[in-house]
């Protein structure tokens, strides 16, 4: 594996009415890979999440970047939230503007950009979003996939090195999650790290290259995708399905019709296996 | 205040019948706000930071923090009391003279500041005392027990909620901010509070309309019920509460006399 752009040690968190949030929790987000976090509802993702750009603070263990201890004064949490871009859940939690063009002038604006360096980034981050239309719309007045885009938007106008994705796909219409990854693709490509945490087993099983399982505030599971969906018992523990794509081309394999040990991640790539 | 709500729902003490701690916290609010003396009050501030601390358990922090909200404005408030502007002369402890004027501090005023001090975070633990471990809703239903008149209560809840949403809101839009580089420099945090106070009440606005309409679909018609905890009342909360009122009135007048 490459370095670490971030990692947990031994994190625990509890929310203020005691219920448990995470429980020292260790995982490593590898520079420029694609990581995907599975969980069911309340296993503690989102909670991980604000704990990556430091809204939220451990009560035992230690955050790091760039293998850099996260200490919470200031100017560390400054630094950590230019560079770690945190794409909300529910987007009405993250949006507060009064137009799609305010809202996304914001984060690079907290850079210290010029005007003119601002704008370029706007309107760029509206285009691969999908939202160019949209820039004077108050942002409460959008549907909900719109609203989501446009909080993508505004986290992709500030071009962090790292983004935590919450869910990006859900609530959006089919093209609009398949523009969505696509334009991730690219962002990996360029060397951008992206944490995701999605329900979407076909989707994870597909585009990640690292997995983790969490359940309870902790990590049960780890591995390449390949491997942790082989695991039929572990995924029905947490109500999670095996990937369409898999569970077909181990049939398949039971049956001869395929040769072991290929793993197709679409089904492009089954059906050809088929054929062949 | 959403904090406070929180720890309504989830402190140690939320199982006890909401009638005792009302009981309990106006009683003492009572006995503190007539006692005249400091003694009293410190009794009364150590005994309801010590129930909320070490029987409902709210972490000794957040009570303080919560504690300093209104003590901040209550001393702003003691300052006009404590010095006085004059141009004669008076027996002052402090002072200092320009052009004529003299500002001072007497020892009667003093007594007066610190007795008050005292007294108000009294009355401030007794109200923290019931808010923090009795919901609204409860307080709500004991208030309609008690024949309270419905538009008083509901405007009440109204008032709540309200604030509720509106707190909610701009701690949202904090965090929100926050995530993306908000308040990270001077001139940013100023950006920051502007965009904050301008969207608040619009964005509020609109999250409480969407909360009406999904009370209304819920066939709401003006009025919110929901199913109450069972609550039992206990002889031994309520003999030991009798118990301490008691104590306290005798103490105060005790203190008085002598
Ligand atoms: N503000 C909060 N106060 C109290 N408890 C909370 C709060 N936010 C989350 N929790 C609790 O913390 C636990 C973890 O929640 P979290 O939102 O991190 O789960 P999640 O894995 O993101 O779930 P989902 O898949 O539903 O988004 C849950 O039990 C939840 O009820
Ligand atoms: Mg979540």
């Amino acid at each position: 594996m490459t370095e670490a752009i971030l990692a947990t040690k031994d994190i625990s968190f509890n929310y203020p009415d005691g219920t448990k949030g995470l429980d020292d929790l260790s995982l490593t987000i590898p520079q420029g890979e694609k990581v995907v976090i599975l969980g069911p509802n309340g296993a503690g993702k989102s909670t991980l999440f604000l704990h990556f750009n430091g809204i939220l603070e451990p009560e035992q263990g230690s955050v790091f970047f760039e293998g850099q201890r996260i200490s919470y004064d200031k100017q560390t949490l400054t630094n950590l939230r230019k560079k770690v871009g945190l794409i909300f859940q529910d987007p009405d939690e993250q949006l507060f503007s009064a137009s799609v063009y305010q809202e996304l002038s914001f984060g690079p604006l907290n850079l210290g950009l010029s005007k003119a360096k601002v704008k370029q980034r706007v309107i760029e981050a509206m285009k691969v979003t999908g939202i160019s239309e949209l820039e004077e719309k108050p942002t409460h007045l959008l549907s909900y996939g719109q609203k989501k885009r446009v909080a993508i938007a505004a986290v992709l106008a500030m071009k962090p090195k790292v983004i935590i994705f919450d869910e990006p796909t859900a609530w959006l219409d089919p093209q609009g999650a398949e523009e969505i990854i696509s334009f991730l693709e690219e962002l990996t490509a360029n060397g951008i790290t992206i944490v995701m945490a999605t329900h979407d087993v076909d989707l994870a099983y597909k585009w990640a290259d690292y997995v983790y399982i969490m359940n309870q505030g902790t990590k049960i599971a780890s591995g390449i995708p390949s491997d942790v969906f082989q695991n039929k018992s572990l995924l029905e523990k947490v109500s999670l399905v095996q990937p369409l794509v898999l569970e077909l081309y181990q049939q398949l394999q039971e049956q001869g019709v395929v040769k072991p040990n290929q793993y197709p991640k679409t089904k492009q790539e089954l059906l050809k296996l088929i054929k062949n | 205040m959403l904090i406070v709500d929180q720890y309504a729902y989830s402190n140690q003490l939320s199982s006890v019948h909401p009638v005792e701690k009302m009981i309990f916290s106006l009683t003492t609010l009572l006995i503190a706000l007539i006692s005249n003396s400091i003694i009293v009050s410190v009794v009364v501030i150590f005994v309801m930071s010590g129930l909320l601390v070490l029987k409902a358990k709210i972490p000794k922090l957040v009570f303080l923090k919560l504690l300093l909200v209104p003590l901040s404005f209550i001393i702003m408030g003691l300052i006009p009391i404590i010095i006085s502007v004059t141009t004669s002369k008076h027996d002052f402890i402090v002072q200092m003279s320009y052009w004529g004027l003299t500002l001072g501090i007497s020892s009667a005023n003093l007594i007066t500041a610190v007795e008050l001090l005292f007294r108000t975070t009294a009355s401030v633990c007794c109200l923290y005392f019931l808010a923090l471990t009795t919901p609204m809703i409860e307080i709500n239903s004991m208030l309609r027990k008690l024949k309270i008149p419905a538009v008083f209560i509901e405007f009440m809840n109204l008032v709540y909620r309200l604030l509720f949403i509106l707190l909610d809101t701009a701690h949202q839009i904090k965090v929100a901010q926050l995530s993306r580089g908000g308040y990270s420099s001077i001139k940013n945090t100023f950006t920051s509070l502007a965009y904050l106070g301008s969207n608040l009440l619009v964005k509020a606005y609109y999250r409480a309309k969407k909360l009406s309409l999904a009370l209304k679909a819920r066939g709401y018609k003006g009025k919110i019920e929901v199913l109450e905890r069972d609550h039992h009342l206990s002889k031994r909360n309520l003999s030991i509460i009798a118990v301490t009122e008691i104590v306290l009135v005798i103490f105060s007048i005790l203190v008085e006399v002598v």
